[in-house]
Parts: C-alpha cells; sequence; structure tokens
C-alpha cells in the first residue's frame, strides 16, 4: 500500500524527471539539426577559409558597418567597438545556426545591427579615395537584403564569410587573369606554381613570396624557373588590387595558385 | 574591459594561423606573345662585303623574326610595319610607344661595322609591361656570319622567355629528292636550320640515305650505293671527300654518331641477320653490340652515352628496346600495340621519339621507361622524327600517298602543335638536326 | 578513359595488319613487263633489246628467256621472308640455268614495299635476298658466285599506293651483270 505522500512524491518525481526528459530532448533535438546541413554549401574555391574565419573574422570585419564608416574598417583598433556590440552575437551563432528555420530568433537580432551599419557604410564607401569594391558592391548590398535566409547563420555574423570570401575570390582571380600568360612547353599544363601575396590597405602588393612548384616532371622541368617569374610578374602587374576596403582583413593575405589548363 | 577582451580572445583561440584567401588563376587562352622587332639601327652607315650595316640591320631583325615565329610560341610583328628605332633609343626604349601598339615584349639592337671588319651585333630584350630588360646579348662576327648573328640573338630571346634551351644557330642534314618514285634521285644537303645557305654535297648519281651530323658539325656519315655496293661513308665537309667507315663485305647502313662523337652505331646485315654495331669514329674494329635472330637496327644513344634505344623485331614485331652501351641488359619498352621504329633520344634525355607503325606511320614520343606514349602527328606517312638541339622540336619526313610518293620535311614541336612544312629546294626526306653551333 | 583510345588503337592496328597479311597473289594481275619498262631498275636492263636477235648462251637474255615471265623473281608476305611452292618452283629453274653455265655471277636483289620504316625496310630486303640465295645454294649454286644487295623500299617496281602494287614490290630478284 502506497500512502498518500509517497503517491505524491513519486507523482513529483515522475513530473519532475518527465520535464527533465523533455527538456534534454528538445535541447538534443535542437542541437541535432546543425552543421552537416550549411557546411558543404559553402565549399567552391573558399571552404577550408569559410570554416576557419566564420566565427572570429566576422567580429573583426564588422567593424565596417557602425560608426565612423570610411575610417574604421582599416583601422584595427575602431573595430573593437562594434565588435562589442557584436561579439555576443557570434556566440550564440553556432547554436541558433542548427536551428535553419528557428534561427530568427537570434539572427534578425544580429542584422538588424550589421545591416543598418553596413547601409551606413555602403554610401560611405565612395567617399575614400581607395578603389571602390565594385564587383564586390552587390555582394555586399545582397548581404543587407537577406537576414536570416540566406545560408548564413555563419554569413551574417561572417562579413568575410564563405560567400564574401569567394566573391573576393573571384574578383582576385579576375584581376590576375590578364596579366598571367604560362609558359607553354611539354608537361607545362602540369606545373602549378603557389605564391603568398600581402597587401597593403590600398591594394598595393607589400611581398611576395613563392611557395613552391608542383606538378614537375622530366620534361618541364625547364619552364619551372620561368612559370614562377610569370607568376611574379602577374602578381606585379595586377598591383595594385582593387578590392573592397571593409574586407581588408580577408584579402590582406593572399595565397594564389598559378596553372595552366590547355582548353583541349 | 572584458567585453572589449573578449573578441580579441575568441580571435586567438579561433584563428591559429593569419586567415588567407585561397584563389585559382589559369590561363586557358594559348594567346602567343606579341613581341615588337623593329629594324636594328646602326651608329654609324658603313658597308661591309655583306652588304651596309643599314640593310643588315633589317635583315638581322628579319631573321630573328622568322625564327621566334617558326617557333609557334610567340607572334612578332615587324620589321615590316612597325615604327624605325633610332639608335639612341635602343638602349633607352620608348615604352608607352611599344606598349600602346599592344606589344607585351620588345626586341632591339644593332649593327655596327668594326675597325678591323667584323661586325658587331647587339641584341636587347625588354618587358614593356613591367617596362624593364629582360636580357641582352652581343656577337662580334665575320660579315659571312650575319645570320648566326642573328639567330644567336633569336636563341637569346627565345630562351629568355620560353625557360627552353637555344637551338635556332643550328644546321640540318637531308636528302633532297627528285625525279619519278621508281627512279628517285637522291643528294646529300645541308642547310641551317631556317633553310638558308643551303648545299648539295652529292650529285646524285648514287642513292644516299640517312644521314647523320658529327657533333663537331665536320663531318657528314651516311648510307651510299656508290659502286652498287651499299655501305656507310664519313663525308668530311670541309675537304669534301669521303671515305668508308668500316670495310666489310656486308651491307652496313643506319649509322649515327655518339654525342660525344667518339662512336658510330650503324647495322649491318650479315646472311639475313641484321645487328648492330660500334666502331670508333677514327676507324677500327668494330664491336657488335646485339646478337638476337631478329632484325635489330637504328640504335640512339642517351645524351649522357650509358644507354642505347634500338629497334628489334625478335618479338614478331619491330619494338623499340632499351639497352645499356656496352650491348648488355635489352629492355623492351614499347608495349602500345602496333610496330615501333626509328628511335631517337632525346638531347634533354627525358623523351625518346619514334614512328608508330598501324597502317599508317605517326610521329610520337614516350619516356625511357615506355610510359607516357603522346602522338604528335597523324598523316599517311610521317617518318624517322630526329630532335632541335634543345630537345622541343621534332623533324621528320612526310611522304605522300599514290604513285607520286613525294616526300618533304616537317617540323612539329613537342606539344603537338605547330606542324609545320620546311621548305626546300627540292623533295626531302630523312632529315637530321645537329647541336648548337658553339 | 585513357584506356580506351588504346584499345580502339589496338584493334586497328590488328585489323589494319591482317588487312596487309594478303595472299601473295593479288586480286588483279600485275601488269607484264612491258608496262613497267620505265622503272624498270630492278632488272638493270636499259638496252630494251629482248628479242632472239645476239642471245647468246650464258647470257642475260638467255637467262630471262629461260626463266620466263617473272622466272628471274620471288614474291613475299608483308613482313615475310619465306619461300612458298611458287617461289621454290621459280628458284629451282634458275638454279637449273645456273648450273649449266658454272661462271656466271649474279647479284640477287632484296626489296621491300613502301609500308615500312627505310632502315627495317633494307634489313628485310636483305633477308629476302638472303631466303633466295639459300635456296639457290641448296640447288647447288656456289655461294661464291651470287652477291647480295638489298634496295629496301628505294626501287619499287610498282608505283601505286594499294596491295597490288606492294605485292609486286616485295620481291627478290636475280639479276645477271651486264
Amino acid at each position: 500500500m502506497i500512502d498518500r505522500a509517497e503517491a505524491a512524491g513519486l507523482g513529483v518525481a515522475t513530473a519532475g524527471h518527465a520535464a527533465l526528459l523533455i527538456a534534454i530532448s528538445l535541447l538534443a533535438a535542437n542541437t541535432r539539426l546543425p552543421v552537416p546541413g550549411t557546411d558543404p554549401i559553402e565549399v567552391s574555391l573558399v571552404d577550408e577559409v569559410g570554416l576557419e574565419s566564420t566565427a572570429p573574422s566576422p567580429s573583426q570585419t564588422e567593424a565596417a558597418p557602425l560608426p565612423g564608416p570610411p575610417d574604421s574598417p582599416p583601422e584595427p583598433a575602431m573595430p573593437a567597438p562594434p565588435q562589442l556590440q557584436q561579439a555576443p552575437a557570434p556566440r550564440p551563432e553556432p547554436r541558433p545556426q542548427p536551428r535553419a528555420a528557428a534561427p530568427t530568433p537570434a539572427a534578425p537580432k544580429v542584422e538588424p545591427r550589421p545591416a543598418p551599419a553596413k547601409a551606413a557604410a555602403a554610401p560611405a564607401r565612395p567617399a575614400p579615395p581607395r578603389r571602390n569594391a565594385g564587383g564586390l558592391a552587390g555582394v555586399v548590398a545582397g548581404l543587407n537584403d537577406r537576414p536570416s535566409p540566406s545560408q548564413s547563420t555563419a554569413a551574417p555574423a561572417a562579413a568575410a564569410g564563405p560567400q564574401v570570401q569567394a566573391s573576393l575570390g573571384a574578383e582576385v582571380r579576375r584581376q590576375l587573369k590578364p596579366h598571367w600568360k604560362a609558359p607553354t612547353g611539354a608537361d607545362s599544363e602540369q606545373l602549378r606554381t603557389e605564391v603568398v601575396i600581402a597587401l597593403a590597405e590600398d591594394g598595393r602588393v607589400t611581398d611576395i613570396r613563392i611557395v613552391g612548384t608542383t606538378g614537375q616532371t622530366a620534361s618541364n622541368r625547364p619552364q619551372v624557373p620561368l612559370h614562377r617569374e610569370q607568376a611574379e610578374r602577374a602578381v606585379r602587374l595586377a598591383s595594385p588590387f582593387r578590392l573592397p576596403a571593409q574586407y581588408y582583413e580577408a584579402w590582406k593575405s593572399l595565397r594564389v595558385t598559378f596553372d595552366k589548363r590547355l582548353s583541349q | 574591459m572584458m567585453k572589449r577582451l573578449f573578441p580579441l580572445f575568441l580571435f586567438a583561440f579561433a584563428m591559429p594561423a593569419a586567415a588567407q584567401l585561397s584563389v585559382d588563376v589559369t590561363d586557358e587562352s594559348g594567346e602567343d606573345l606579341v613581341i615588337a622587332v623593329p629594324v636594328m639601327p646602326t651608329p654609324e652607315a658603313a658597308d661591309t662585303p655583306a652588304g651596309s650595316t643599314e640593310a643588315l640591320g633589317r635583315q638581322v631583325a628579319e631573321v630573328v623574326a622568322a625564327d621566334l615565329r617558326g617557333s609557334g610560341l610567340f607572334r612578332p610583328v615587324g620589321p615590316g610595319g612597325v615604327r624605325a628605332v633610332p639608335f639612341a633609343e635602343v638602349t633607352a626604349p620608348a615604352y608607352d610607344a611599344w606598349s600602346a601598339a599592344g606589344a607585351a615584349a620588345l626586341v632591339q639592337g644593332f649593327v655596327k661595322a668594326n675597325p678591323d671588319g667584323q661586325l658587331s651585333v647587339g641584341c636587347y630584350l625588354y618587358d614593356v609591361a613591367l617596362q624593364s630588360e629582360l636580357t641582352r646579348a652581343g656577337y662580334v662576327v665575320a660579315p659571312r656570319d650575319w645570320r648566326r648573328a642573328a639567330h644567336k640573338c633569336a636563341d637569346a630571346i627565345y630562351s629568355r622567355l620560353s625557360g627552353e634551351s637555344p637551338f635556332f644557330d643550328s644546321r640540318i642534314a637531308y636528302i633532297a629528292e627528285s625525279g619519278p618514285k621508281g627512279r628517285r634521285v637522291k643528294r646529300l644537303a645541308i642547310m641551317d636550320s631556317d633553310g638558308a645557305n643551303h648545299r648539295f654535297l652529292t650529285n646524285g648519281q648514287s642513292t644516299v640515305l640517312t644521314p647523320r651530323f658529327s657533333p663537331d658539325y665536320k663531318q657528314i656519315v651516311y648510307l651510299s650505293y656508290v659502286e652498287k655496293r651499299p655501305r656507310i661513308y664519313i663525308y668530311d665537309i670541309g675537304t669534301g671527300r669521303q671515305r668508308i667507315v668500316t670495310e666489310s663485305a656486308n651491307q652496313t647502313f643506319a649509322p649515327r654518331f655518339s654525342p660525344d662523337g667518339r662512336w658510330i652505331l650503324y647495322a649491318m646485315a650479315v646472311g639475313g641477320n641484321t645487328d648492330i654495331y660500334r666502331v670508333s669514329a677514327q676507324g677500327g674494329a668494330p664491336a657488335r653490340l646485339t646478337n638476337s635472330p631478329g632484325i635489330d637496327v637504328g640504335g640512339s644513344y642517351s645524351p649522357d652515352g650509358s644507354k642505347i634505344v634500338f629497334e628489334s623485331d625478335r618479338s614478331g614485331s619491330q619494338q623499340l628496346y632499351v639497352m645499356n652501351s656496352d650491348g648488355s641488359s635489352p629492355r623492351r619498352i614499347s608495349f602500345g600495340g602496333g610496330g615501333y621504329a626509328t628511335p631517337e633520344w632525346s638531347p634533354r634525355g627525358d623523351l625518346i621519339a619514334f614512328t608508330r607503325i598501324a597502317g599508317n606511320f605517326r610521329v610520337g614520343v614516350m619516356a625511357p621507361d615506355g610510359s607516357g606514349e603522346r602522338l604528335l602527328t597523324d598523316s599517311w606517312q610521317d617518318e624517322a622524327p630526329s630532335w632541335s638541339p634543345n630537345g622541343r622540336v621534332l623533324q621528320f619526313f612526310r611522304t605522300s600517298q599514290g604513285r607520286s610518293g613525294r616526300s618533304s620535311v616537317w617540323q612539329v614541336d613537342l606539344t603537338g602543335r605547330n606542324e609545320r612544312r620546311i621548305p626546300t629546294p627540292l623533295d626531302g626526306s630523312d632529315p637530321a638536326w645537329g647541336p648548337i653551333l658553339p | 578513359m585513357r584506356h580506351t583510345p588504346w584499345k580502339v588503337a589496338v584493334i586497328a592496328a590488328a585489323l589494319a595488319l591482317t588487312a596487309g597479311c594478303g595472299k601473295k597473289a593479288p586480286k588483279e594481275l600485275p601488269p607484264p613487263p612491258g608496262d613497267s619498262a620505265d622503272s624498270g631498275t630492278a632488272t638493270g636492263v636499259d638496252d630494251g633489246s629482248d628479242d632472239s636477235a645476239g642471245v647468246g648462251p650464258g647470257s642475260r637474255e638467255d637467262f630471262i628467256r629461260t626463266v620466263g615471265l617473272e622466272g628471274d623473281r620471288v614474291f613475299f608476305d608483308t613482313d615475310q621472308y619465306d619461300l612458298d611452292d611458287r617461289d621454290r618452283a621459280t628458284l629451282d629453274a634458275q638454279a637449273a640455268w645456273l648450273n649449266r653455265y658454272p661462271t656466271v655471277r649474279v647479284t640477287i636483289e632484296g626489296h621491300a614495299d613502301e609500308r615500312g620504316t627505310r632502315d627495317y625496310n633494307l634489313a628485310l630486303g636483305d633477308r629476302r635476298a638472303n631466303a633466295a640465295k639459300n635456296h639457290l645454294a641448296a640447288r647447288g649454286v656456289a655461294l661464291q658466285r651470287m652477291t647480295v644487295i638489298s634496295y629496301g623500299k628505294e626501287r619499287p617496281e610498282a608505283l601505286g599506293s594499294d596491295e597490288g602494287a606492294w605485292a609486286q614490290n616485295r620481291r627478290a630478284v636475280t639479276v645477271l651483270p651486264q
């Protein structure tokens, strides 16, 4: 025979356990949706970079939006204030990310902030003497217009998230390609020279470092010094690069691979 | 305070290395480099046995432009149709003008008559976009050798822009052909790599075949049917005299020099069996290198002289084999189906050229271990490729089908591009390329 | 994927080779010697005289008259140098004549068609000439009387680029000096 107190206690305990279980399962359910969905989408050229830069860099680059428009982006110190406001955002980001639909609560919170900031920055951009981000203007505008829906979970906070990275990459490629003349020779299409470039804020090349040339064979070895020379030459001729100032942190160091694909 | 530090904290943890934007740049254009080659001015007009220095300045530029164009890698413009360059501008180019004209590179030079009667030829290459000098060279030659100075200049430019070794300043030996197919008249002939300075060395009374230069260009070894006894002979270009390479009652043929000029490889047919032999270029007792009941013919040394590639039908069909230079350890390297013949080791050592027989004859290359086989031409009969001195261009002869069956000399770049006919006074076959002239 | 073109090439090559292995007797008969007189360097005849006037015993004209149409030569398959029955009969007739005139010397010329590379064809011509020579020797003709020379593909009889012409050119011809 169970007396009333014990029954009540059992009931409460059961209810409490049930509630706990539900809470836990809800939590688990929430955290389950996640990452797999978003990562693959971003791949393209810059997957590795995208994965890395999602959380931290956004806070850096977010600098541009807020106050002192033109000047704030370049100066590393300035970013701090806007970061403070954005900082909390990245944290909740990873979790809300999974909630593809649900994220709205978190995302919109973040969006409004960058949105007006970017909007503020947009008009301000033409003012500074540095090259306009002609090719990227549309991208930025696009980001503004799309608050939560876009893959973004990572995107919003990451002003230099994967899709921006992709756009920056495409722009750099566009500016290098006209100057890149690969040597011709047996097996020369197998050569790939990797170059690391340091850029100043105005897009000037301040340092070029040849990392190496892969794909060497007995037939194309004589071409290697020339391949590297041509790669360096293309970089010098493309300088200064015309890239958006507010993403400087993302493009201040470039790792470029030069090769020749014969259209046969 | 905390808030200010926070992002840095995050940054430090989440960004161990500096973020780098990765970009892939490819070049699919296949466009050739536009190189301007203006007439080369002379500091002081003078007459030489080869013409005035002004005329020579134009001719040198023409030879340079033709060489660069013939390589298939560049698009030279000039000397006709491009602005004239005053002597002072030779070392101080008007980059803007050339850039506006669309040139990516610029070749300038000069021709000067020296007091001692020699010619001085200067040659400069500039990058118009970067506005810098890429290379310069100067040559002092006898007036009659002005073409060599032009070829050396073209070589300097070609090497600098392509990364390859030079090859324009070289000579070609081949068999000039005329007459009907059943009674062809064949003559030994030599010419510069661009066809200039052509000379016939024999008069065609006896059939001559398969000539090869000695590395010092002083001699040509070849097969002659003089007196109806086909044997290989050495022709001395300076004296015009020929001597037999090795006395034998048997037919000898397919001769070629070793890269150092010390040995001559040849084939000898004894009682129906043909093998490869080696004899000193000075003469002496031959050494037999192959010993099989099959036909072994056409040995070609690797550039370091350690190995020989040859063709043999010991397996039942013509195939390529590589053996040590002493004849040991022959190993088959061709397995692509069809027959393989006329192997030639590239002077760079990286490839072996051959004729592939599968109904028709096609010129191809493969690595010395037999891998990476590539066919470069596709015609009824493209036969017997030989290499340019830098291992970049293959020269062969193409025969047309039918009752006329005429042969002509052709070249193709290693990439399979720029296949073109080399003009000769008559028809031609069996072309062989000598090394770079020192 | 890279192997597919190779398979096609191998099959094509195999087909081409089998096409080349035609029977010795071509579909159309080779033209009579009269038509190929202007390219008859193989036989080396340039006096044009082929009638009985001045045909002495043991002379070249006598030989040609005796062995008959194409009796001075034997034919071969592509890349081959073996003799068939008809070849042996031809050579036997030659041997019989040669044995009647033991002082006569001959040159046996070996030839190949144009479908081989130059050096290999020189070696192949030599093989064919030696095949004929060895058979003659077996029939009693002294070796010292016979000289062998290969012309490879340098002296075609028939000028076309077809199987009929090629079959005519794959030959070993017994030639007497003038």
